[in-house]
């Protein structure tokens, strides 16, 4: 316990079957000067408080699970380290989610816009697996692949200023999953999707802060995501008037 | 309101990008030529008379350009403006200021197609 | 009261086996309604972690379905049964295209075609890869392809504590709704079981904190056998202190191990392996490394000791192309840029071949119960999986269990709604007397830890008659003292001591399995390396162990192996 140093951690807790608001409850344990935020709740959790609730699971930055406020900003907690803050350290559920209890947020209404923008191959005629794969190069494969990196961990819909306005708006994640399925040469589903992305709530509630861009930990720069939908959605519903043909479609 | 607001949201963004592009686009060479140029006397003589400047904006072309270019400027500030308002005072403030916002931008319109119909 | 829902099918697990087995449900019948229950977001689950890449075999490319069945039979030392292999690398290659319609973003040659690269006791390279984040696009692209079904009906954060048995027949699950505190019943004619693997058993280990043998507990209480238990596969490189995976693909792609002198030891020493030398299989080089530790080759390091893993000759680009997310990995969890410097790795807990007993059709011998992926034991991968298999496993047995599953449930009974129910409420007073129990005084970390060190010490990568008869006793000890758990988390609503607990519950009966059977096998073959025996013994162990729950405790029995076209033979690379 020699390389332990202390810090002390003031974490939000909530239990809706107690607690009428959220309160803060400090902690102060020892960490290893290696260690991640995650790696001092689940200490917490193991040895001071088994009452303490948060999710986590691949500690690889790569499930998504462990989104949470860290001195009010979003941030996977696995993937944040203790070294980077000072004695005290706050750790909070993610902003813009209903809490469920403690850490841990209500994931129910994004799964309904999820499921909204249609994230699977949409083509008038689908191939037998028999028939081999459809080709695709690597320059068709680069034209969504960063899109397609986001791990749902929803530290954009924290940061996003609109998403705190407008609950119904769809989101950054769910905009850039969309729009990765639009941009792959393998699908032809993009119009039923610009007909969502231009609802209420659709692409054009985004107002350009660009937070979800700066928050993202994989990269994904949904921001760039909603710009391109934005103006392909438009370009869409133009040409339904020009076409009647793309109308139809 | 709100609904018809939301119906429309995909042409505002179109104007509103419009404007941006123009704003960014041609705004720099008018300064250029205006600002700089003109008074500099890099420009040949009479180049901005008064005549010459009549005949290029009352060509339809011209007055086309030139609605274009007072109008999507206006939407691109029309919508700047409401977001930047629902940051400032929250989104309850949008059900009065997105109205006033694209209303103002309407009637900026109305008001260049007239001017520019009457050149 | 219990609530009651019911659906044709109960899939327990929302990992790759899970979804994929939903999918091929409501394909196959366009009237059922599937159950598909997890204790994660399916998106979660640790499927999302594995990334080097799915095997199979690339239609019109030189490779061949009998070479991928050999280097599947060698590699498991001749301990798969030899009918799965062939059904299974038949399918592999549709599986993989049926995936790619599905959106996932394989990686591709400049053709367009879809990119394979070499993998570990392959010949030849078949393993698919997209970068290396293979896992995540497979589960995120079934996962979103499993959304346009409605029938389709998704439980989730629902941590199932029992199979409902009626009749002699498994006919739903008793599972707590982790959101309310409540348990509830789910029913259905069949039940499929793709919960994943127990890693956590073990203190070091590449899996997430949400591999705890769930579905392997929940069988092995119902009675059925787990299989080849013993068979626990130490992936070479490990990040040391967290255990997070560097993916073989790293070798696959040109990578060296090497040690304190810097030399390639695969290389320059006789470990078996050959000219394969990085690319040998996954047990052969956690053993070399192992013995380059205690030879005093190793590199000392904060957390004991390591060699390294050299990825600086393949040159930014490379890396950057084909491994982005080990540089992420590296740079973020063990503070080194491979570009630069090499990582330090050593072996670490990975995989288990054995599970819950089934047969090809991914049936068990309760009638009415199915289990696919890292949570059975199909018999695929015997004493040692080839890397770049389970990808593929989870999607050929995940489907054809399904397939199965819903040919017994048409002709099958609903079973009795109130015997079911009854026992469903018997389980919600078991899981209410358990929530916030003050009785005894152990702590849920403390037996973790003692387990999770009784198991590294007497199951590691070699293992002896001695420290596995002490991890035995330990471990039974150990589930003496759970039963004096105290818990100090009463509420209801998100209590994730509760979950805890039971997860500790089933892997204590997982981690007794593996040590029992370990124990029992007096031999050296695969995965599984004894000092006391140190050669494999076709004699007296060319078979299965099965092992057997019983209130007086473990009871094993042998499976006959089924070979057929390949006859057991030395295993050298």
């Amino acid at each position: 316990m020699s390389d332990r140093q202390k810090k002390t951690f003031v974490i939000t807790r909530f239990d809706p079957d107690k607690d009428e608001v959220p309160k803060t409850q400090t902690y102060e344990i020892p960490v290893r000067p290696d260690w991640k935020v995650l790696d001092a709740l689940n200490f917490i959790k193991d040895e001071v408080d088994g009452t303490l609730s948060h999710r986590w699971s691949c500690r690889m930055a790569v499930c998504g699970s462990c989104g949470m406020m860290v001195n009010g900003e979003p941030k996977l907690t696995c993937k944040t380290a203790l070294s980077d803050y000072g004695d005290t350290v706050e750790v909070g559920p993610l902003s813009n989610f209903p809490v469920i209890r403690d850490l841990v947020v209500e994931l129910e209404g994004f799964m309904e816009k999820f499921k909204a923008v249609k994230p699977w191959i949409l083509r008038a005629k689908e191939k037998a697996p028999e028939e081999g794969v459809y080709r695709q190069s690597p320059a068709e494969l680069e034209a969504f692949k960063q899109f397609s990196m986001c791990i749902n961990c929803m530290l954009c819909y924290a940061a996003c200023p609109v998403v705190g306005n407008e609950p119904d708006y769809l989101g950054p994640a769910a905009i850039a999953l969309g729009h990765r399925y639009n941009l792959d040469s393998r699908d032809e589903g993009d119009a039923e999707r610009n007909q969502v992305f231009r609802e209420e709530g659709g692409v054009y509630s985004c107002s350009y802060a660009n937070e979800c861009s700066e928050v993202c930990p994989k990269n994904v720069d949904p921001a760039a995501a909603i710009n391109q939908a934005k103006f392909l959605a438009v370009v869409d519903w133009a040409k339904s008037f020009v076409s009647p043909r793309s109308r139809k479609k | 309101m709100k609904h018809l607001i939301a119906r429309l949201e995909p042409v505002i963004w179109a104007l509103f990008g419009g404007g941006f592009f123009v704003g960014c686009l041609l705004m720099p060479a008018f300064i250029f030529m205006l600002c700089i140029a003109a008074p500099l006397g890099w420009l040949p003589e009479g180049a901005l008379s008064y005549e010459r400047a009549h005949a290029l904006a009352a060509n339809p072309i011209g007055r086309l350009a030139l609605f274009v270019l007072i109008v999507l400027p206006f939407w691109n500030g029309a919508n700047h403006l409401r977001h930047f308002v629902i940051d400032l005072r929250g989104i309850r403030s949008d059900g009065v200021v997105a109205p006033a916002c694209y209303a103002a931008a309407l009637v900026v319109t109305g008001i260049a197609a007239v001017a520019v119909g009457k050149l | 009261m219990v609530e009651v829902v019911r659906h044709d099918i109960v899939i327990v697990g929302g990992g790759g086996a899970g979804i994929r087995a939903a999918i091929a449900a409501v394909e196959a019948d366009p009237k059922v309604t599937v159950a598909l229950v997890s204790k994660v977001y399916p998106m979660r689950s640790h499927t999302v972690s594995a990334e080097g890449g799915a095997a199979a075999v690339v239609p019109g490319s030189d490779d061949s379905l009998d070479k991928h069945a050999y280097d599947t039979v060698k590699g498991s030392d001749f301990l798969a049964d030899q009918d799965v292999v062939d059904y299974f690398v038949e399918q592999a290659p549709l599986e993989l295209t049926r995936l790619e319609h599905w959106g996932c973003p394989w990686s591709r040659n400049d053709d367009g075609s879809v990119a394979t690269r070499p993998f570990g006791g392959m010949q030849i390279p078949r393993t698919w890869y997209a970068a290396d984040k293979v896992g995540f696009h497979m589960l995120h692209t079934l996962f979103q392809h499993c959304m346009r079904f409605d029938r389709i009906v998704r439980y989730d954060e629902y941590f199932v504590t029992k199979l409902l048995v009626d009749g002699g027949a498994v006919k739903g699950v008793a599972a707590l709704d982790m959101r309310e505190g409540k348990t509830r019943v789910v029913l259905g004619r069949a039940v499929i079981l793709a919960t994943g693997g127990a890693g956590k058993c073990f203190p070091f280990t590449t899996n997430g904190t949400i591999k705890t043998g769930d579905g392997m507990a929940l069988a092995y209480r119902a009675g059925v056998g787990l299989k080849d238990m013993e068979f626990v596969q130490y992936h070479p490189t490990g990040l040391p202190g967290t255990g997070i995976l560097i993916t073989e693909a790293s070798r696959g792609e040109g990578g060296y191990l090497i040690n304190s002198e810097g030399e390639r030891f695969l290389v320059t020493r006789d470990y078996g392996v050959g000219q394969k030398a990085e690319l040998g299989p996954r047990d052969m080089i956690s053993r070399a490394i192992m013995q380059e530790i205690s030879a005093g080759r190793g590199i000392k390091g904060a957390y004991g000791e390591h060699v390294q893993l050299d990825l600086r000759h393949l040159g930014e680009a490379k890396i950057m192309k084909r491994l982005p997310f080990v540089r992420e990995l590296s740079k973020t969890y063990a503070g080194v840029d491979p570009v630069h410097q090499p990582i330090p790795i050593r072996p670490v807990v990975h995989y288990m071949m054995g599970g819950v007993d089934t047969n090809v059709t991914g049936a068990t011998d309760l009638p009415g119960l199915y289990a696919a992926g890292e949570c059975a034991s199909v018999s695929l991968n015997g004493a040692n999986r080839l890397g770049s298999n389970s990808l593929t496993e989870c999607l050929v047995f995940g489907a054809r269990a399904a397939i199965e599953a819903l040919k017994y449930a048409r002709g099958t009974s609903e079973g009795n709604e109130t015997a079911l129910r009854r026992q469903g409420e018997e389980e919600m007073a078991r899981i209410d007397a358990l929530r916030g129990r003050k009785k005894g005084g152990e702590r849920i970390s403390q037996i973790r830890r003692e387990m999770n060190l009784a198991m590294e010490r007497g199951c590691g990568v070699y293992r002896d008659q001695a420290s596995m008869q002490q991890t035995v006793a330990e471990v039974a000890q150990l589930k003496g003292r759970y039963a004096d758990l105290a818990l100090e988390d009463s509420s209801k609503v998100f209590n994730t001591e509760i979950l805890t607990a039971l997860e500790l519950g089933n892997m204590l009966d997982v981690a007794e399995t593996i040590a029992v059977a370990a124990l029992a096998r007096q031999e050296s073959r695969g995965a599984h390396a004894c000092r006391d025996y140190p050669t494999r013994n076709d004699q007296k162990f060319l078979h299965h162990l099965l092992v057997f729950f019983t209130p007086a405790g473990p009871r094993l029995e042998k499976k006959a192996v089924t070979i057929t076209r390949f006859q057991p033979e030395e295993r050298k690379y």
